[in-house]
């Protein structure tokens, strides 16, 4: 083993420590996470949809499971549990669209999954999960269709979207619906911040899980990512010191 | 004996000897009651009878014509009085009234004795002869319909229009002890009356005749309303203020009720109520069987009358029910919001772009500022093998294709003309395809074609582990290749890497240079982060849009690049074209480009002016309230 | 049995994931091979699930054909486009020209449309950001805009002007860009391997409960 990959599975050990004893921890001294007046605004916005009857549309993003496009997808999927737990008794239930057959595969599972927990499985259809185009403009071209066929007024988007995030998002916008947009795309996120109405910056996508109390665990790992960010901060303050006083050549 | 005083009274009276003249009239009901009581009396109390008890003497001795139901009542009388068997339920009023009990007395009072009644366990008296609750009565009649058509009740009451029902017993005794004083049972105690013989008459209600001609009332009470009916009413008796009813309900009591003639039969033929409390008594108002005979109505409806104010409101209710049902016309459609601002920044950008394609008006200086970044990669490409190929990956959507291939165009001029061979690959589905259409366009104007300077491997699947997988061990990721060029002695290839001028490459070190042409920062990092540790000294060269530039730059900048030469922006692109001496796709965008940003700044610009007047407004309604 | 087949899921997942993740930090000759035939393995289902990915977009257009519903004339061009190209990408290849024509003359305009689209929504929406939500930040953000436009392109009128803007732009991008971009990126890198942890450790189960 080198040490690069000692060091590394040290960190992977330490990260799961971490997340499992904050886990534990925010049972007796829960966090208080500064707001994020997108997540607090989706709550009313998914109600108000459940209670007029109009659906809500979940977007999944453009990437795919393999790779560095699986965190944010993963993360969307955390916060789509949520939502559909609050929109299984909706008369409509929410739709979710993917570029990927693997992400529309979860999604619906993750709708089968809501219906089974309240007990109306017979209520699950199997077109709640849709792949609207296999590229990400293909996709893009296919949204606006959905949101108006679905009649959508709330118009969720957590997952990877590149420029095209834009499109999609204003076709929301277009609509006057609440519209939320998150990426982990850095220059996607600057288009969303112009183009969504209440758009999530930076990390905040990887947060929905915990905003949304999706369990303890999301916030310990929340709790975990900000104690290794400080960390971090800590060690590049430091490195630059000592670089910069000619400690470190 | 009847009349006997009991022992204990006589005790009493010697104790307390009555006084020696009479007390005072009162109009207290007590004293009345002592008079009633008759304590120093036997038999009936001395004086005139009273004048109801006269009148009907009277009446009877004048030979007036008795009314038939009086004459019924007499009847039964005499017939009782002959038995010796007191009414029922009636206490015998000539009997003398039992002492009162004196206050300080707390000698419990002796049970009650009716005679001819027998009691039960419960307390209730019934009549040697008559059922017990739940027993038939003796000598009633089955319930059905009679002869005469009138539906008899198992009570023993039969609903008929004219039937004359006898007189009970007890009654009959009444009217005999009216007349001379009646014997006193043994063992009935004297209950005095509580109704004083002025007050027999009853309230008088407005609009009604409550005579017993006109009301079906037992023959008692009835006989009792109307000789009490003759009775002036004493001065100063206060009326009872006569009942009014609510209009509403004036207006609801139908005036034709049904209603049926109810005659008492026989008592032995009444029924015994069996439940209830006035359980073993006969003669009673039967309230469930009365009450559940079902009626015929009478002919004509009731009429309901109805005044303004409620037809007003019957007019409101129907108005409703028929709006319910009426069938609602469909809401005209919201009006069409129109996007002037997205219409006029499309019409303005339109014209910005076209307008130097098509007149060549303006014209825009070109860049005057080299790159501080093409000058490394110039020099980068002129010094990449000539006897190994050159993998270019074209990690672009076609909507990309217009800019990033005007970026890339410079860089693949020059490996051509250097004569460098060029593997394309990509990612993406649609990555082959546009590989295809550049570097053909390109190669032909430097005699490259596929399979001769260029050959495309295709599509590699799976993102960044597809990346990973095929760094590692190129050959073990099968490709399928795109367009595969035929083989010299003209079979069709299988696989790219059958293609000669891949030959002598096993891995991705075996490469000349790696250039990524990506219009996402992903991608690029990507390959830099899932590739570059398999490249070993081979150099990689990110080719970017100016979007993904700031991403992407570290890797480039850093002490320890992994990054050896970047390409990015039109401005830069148009520099490099200008060093190669062969103007390309860039020089054609460069106007269209300017003009077209111009527009756009201006457009970010102008939209200050409605937020600098929103804000003016409110500081005029702040300045406005302060005031 | 639900309950065993979740606890059966959750470790398969689990197992999968750790034995990839463990075969970047140790050189065990048997994990690198099970990590290989996973990531292989997970590149075939990939596209497999694309696959069941067209059938569910085929199905859907089809029941909105079948039940006339809005748009349903939209939805059979779909499913014939998609067959067609599908029939002669089977029978011919990707790399026939009849396929690549149907790229060149159709996917590639529309595709370019929409990009172009996207600079007319960008442009509108940057100024309805001004015009409506003008804010601090919101002014911050179209003013870097601006100046970085204005750095990156010619000058038509006053061009000695285009080299300090030119100045200002590197400036920006190499200094604030690049710094806001690394600090989010960084914050980006941890959120997604919490994500993936809490996938492995089954405390997300995206595959359903």
């Amino acid at each position: 083993m080198s040490v690069l990959g000692g060091l590394g599975l040290f960190i992977l050990v330490a990260f799961i420590f971490l997340m499992i004893a904050l886990a534990l921890v925010e049972r007796r001294w829960p966090a208080r996470f500064r707001p994020i007046p997108a997540f607090d605004a989706l709550g009313g916005a998914t109600e108000r949809a459940v209670e007029a009857g109009e659906r809500v549309h979940f977007s999944l993003g453009t990437g795919t499971l393999l790779g560095g496009e699986a965190g944010p997808a993963l993360a969307g999927l955390s916060t789509l549990t949520r939502v559909a737990d609050a929109a299984t008794m909706s008369d409509r239930p929410p739709v979710v669209t993917a570029a990927d057959g693997a992400l529309v595969i979860l999604a619906q599972d993750t709708i089968r999954s809501a219906y089974r927990r309240v007990s109306a499985i017979d209520r699950y259809h199997a077109n709640s999960g849709r792949l609207v185009g296999a590229t990400p403009l293909a996709y893009t071209a296919g949204i606006p269709a959905v949101l108006n066929d679905e009649d959508a007024s709330v118009h969720l988007m957590l997952g990877r979207f590149g420029a095209e995030g834009a499109l999609v998002a204003d076709a929301g916008q277009r609509r006057q619906a609440f519209t939320l947009g998150g990426t982990q795309d850095v220059q996607s996120q600057a288009l969303l911040y112009a183009t969504a109405e209440n758009p999530l910056i930076g990390e905040d996508v990887f947060a929905g899980g915990a905003y949304l109390n999706a369990g303890l665990f999301h916030r310990g790992s929340l709790r975990t990512q900000d104690l290794v960010r400080v960390l971090m901060v800590a060690g590049v303050l430091i490195a630059t010191l000592l670089k910069t006083l000619g400690v470190i050549p | 004996m009847p009349g006997d005083v009991p022992e204990w009274l006589a005790a009493i009276r010697a104790e307390n000897p009555p006084a020696a003249e009479p007390p005072a009239a009162s109009t207290d009901w007590l004293s009345q009651l002592r008079e009633a009581d008759g304590s120093a009396q036997q038999g009936p109390p001395a004086g005139e009878p009273p004048t109801w008890v006269q009148a009907g003497e009277t009446g009877a001795a004048n030979g007036e014509q008795v009314p038939d139901w009086l004459a019924r009542v007499r009847g039964r009388q005499a017939e009782d009085s002959e038995t010796g068997e007191p009414p029922l339920g009636v206490p015998n009023l000539a009997a003398p009234p039992p002492a009162r009990r004196d206050e300080s007395d707390s000698r419990p009072l002796p049970p009650l004795e009716l005679p001819g009644l027998e009691e039960t366990d419960s307390g209730v008296f019934y009549p040697p002869e008559s059922p017990k609750a739940g027993q038939p009565v003796p000598g009633a009649e089955p319930p059905g319909l009679t002869d005469s058509g009138v539906f008899r009740l198992k009570t023993g009451i039969n609903i008929s229009a004219d039937k004359e029902a006898p007189m009970p017993s007890w009654l009959g005794q009444l009217e005999a002890e009216a007349g001379a004083p009646p014997a006193v049972p043994t063992g009935l105690p004297s209950v005095p009356a509580l109704v004083r013989a002025e007050d027999l008459s009853g309230p008088q209600l407005p609009g009604e005749d409550f005579s017993a001609e006109a009301l079906s009332l037992p023959e008692w009470l009835g006989q009792l309303g109307s000789e009490a009916a003759v009775v002036e009413p004493a001065e100063g008796r206060p009326d009872l203020a006569p009942a009014t009813l609510p209009a509403w309900l004036e207006a609801m009591r139908p005036v034709d009720a049904f209603r049926s003639s109810v005659e008492i039969g026989p008592e032995e033929e009444q029924a015994v109520e069996a439940a209830g409390p006035l359980a073993g008594l006969r003669g009673v108002l039967l309230a469930e069987p009365v009450v559940a005979i079902p009626r015929m109505a009478s002919a004509a409806p009731a009429l309901l009358e109805v005044n303004e104010r409620q037809y007003a409101q019957a007019e409101l209710m129907h108005r409703l029910v028929e709006e319910e049902q009426r069938e609602v016309s469909p809401a005209a459609p919201r009006r069409r919001h129109v996007p002037v601002v997205r219409w006029l920044v499309a019409a303005v950008l339109l014209a910005a772009a076209a307008l130097p394609t098509v007149l060549g008006v303006p014209t825009f200086p070109l860049p005057s500022t080299v790159p501080l970044e093409l000058d490394p990669l110039v020099s980068l490409v002129a010094a990449a093998p000539a006897n190994r190929p050159v993998l270019v990956v074209f990690e672009f959507e076609p909507g990309n294709a217009a800019e990033l291939q005007a970026v890339a165009e410079p860089m693949l001029e020059q490996m051509m003309q250097q004569g460098l061979a060029i593997a394309a690959l990509s990612t993406r589905s649609t990555g082959a395809l546009m590989a295809d259409q550049q570097l053909s366009t390109l190669g032909g104007n430097y005699g490259y074609s596929n399979g001769q300077g260029y050959v495309n491997l295709g599509y590699l699947p799976g993102g960044s582990v597809g990346v990973q997988l095929w760094s590692q061990d190129p050959l073990a990721v099968p490709t399928s290749g795109f367009a595969l060029p035929s083989a010299p002695d003209g079979t069709q290839l299988q696989s790219p890497w059958q293609v000669p001028m891949l030959a002598g490459v096993d891995e991705v070190a075996d490469f000349g240079m790696v250039a990524v042409v990506s219009s996402s920062a992903e991608a690029a990092r990507t390959w830099v982060e899932q590739a570059g540790p398999w490249m070993g000294a081979t150099p990689l060269v990110l080719v970017m849009t100016t979007g993904a530039d700031p991403v992407v730059r570290p890797y480039y900048e850093a002490q320890n690049p992994q990054v050896d030469g970047m390409l990015s922006s039109l401005p830069t692109a148009l520099s490099y074209s200008m060093r190669l001496g062969r103007p390309g796709a860039s020089f054609s965008l460069w106007n269209a480009f300017g003009l077209s940003a111009w527009a756009a700044v201006v457009f970010m610009i102008l939209g200050w002016i409605p937020a600098f007047g929103v804000w003016i407004n409110q500081q005029r309604k702040l300045r406005g309230a302060q005031r | 049995m639900k309950r065993v087949s979740t606890v059966l899921l959750a470790i398969a997942a689990g197992t999968a994931g750790m034995i990839v993740l463990l075969s970047y930090f140790l050189d065990l000759p048997y994990l690198s091979e099970a990590s290989q035939w996973l990531k292989q393995t997970a590149v075939l289902l990939g596209a497999a699930a694309l696959l069941v990915g067209l059938l569910n977009l085929v199905g859907v257009h089809l029941g909105k054909i079948g039940g006339q519903e809005k748009g349903w004339a939209y939805s059979a061009l779909l499913v014939v486009m998609l067959a067609v190209t599908f029939t002669l990408g089977i029978l011919f290849g990707i790399d026939n020209r009849s396929v690549a024509a149907l790229f060149r003359y159709v996917q590639l305009p529309v595709e370019s449309t929409l990009i172009a689209l996207l600079a007319v929504s960008l442009t509108a929406a940057g100024y309805r950001l001004i015009a409506r939500r003008a804010g601090v930040f919101n002014s911050i953000f179209m003013i870097s805009a601006i100046l970085f436009i204005l750095g990156s392109i010619p000058w038509l009128i006053l061009p000695g002007l285009a080299e300090p803007f030119g100045i200002l732009r590197t400036w920006l991008a190499e200094v604030w860009a690049v710094g806001g971009a690394r600090g989010l990126l960084l914050g980006v890198a941890l959120g997604s391997i919490t994500a993936g942890l809490r996938v492995l450790l089954a405390a997300d189960r995206p595959y359903g409960d």
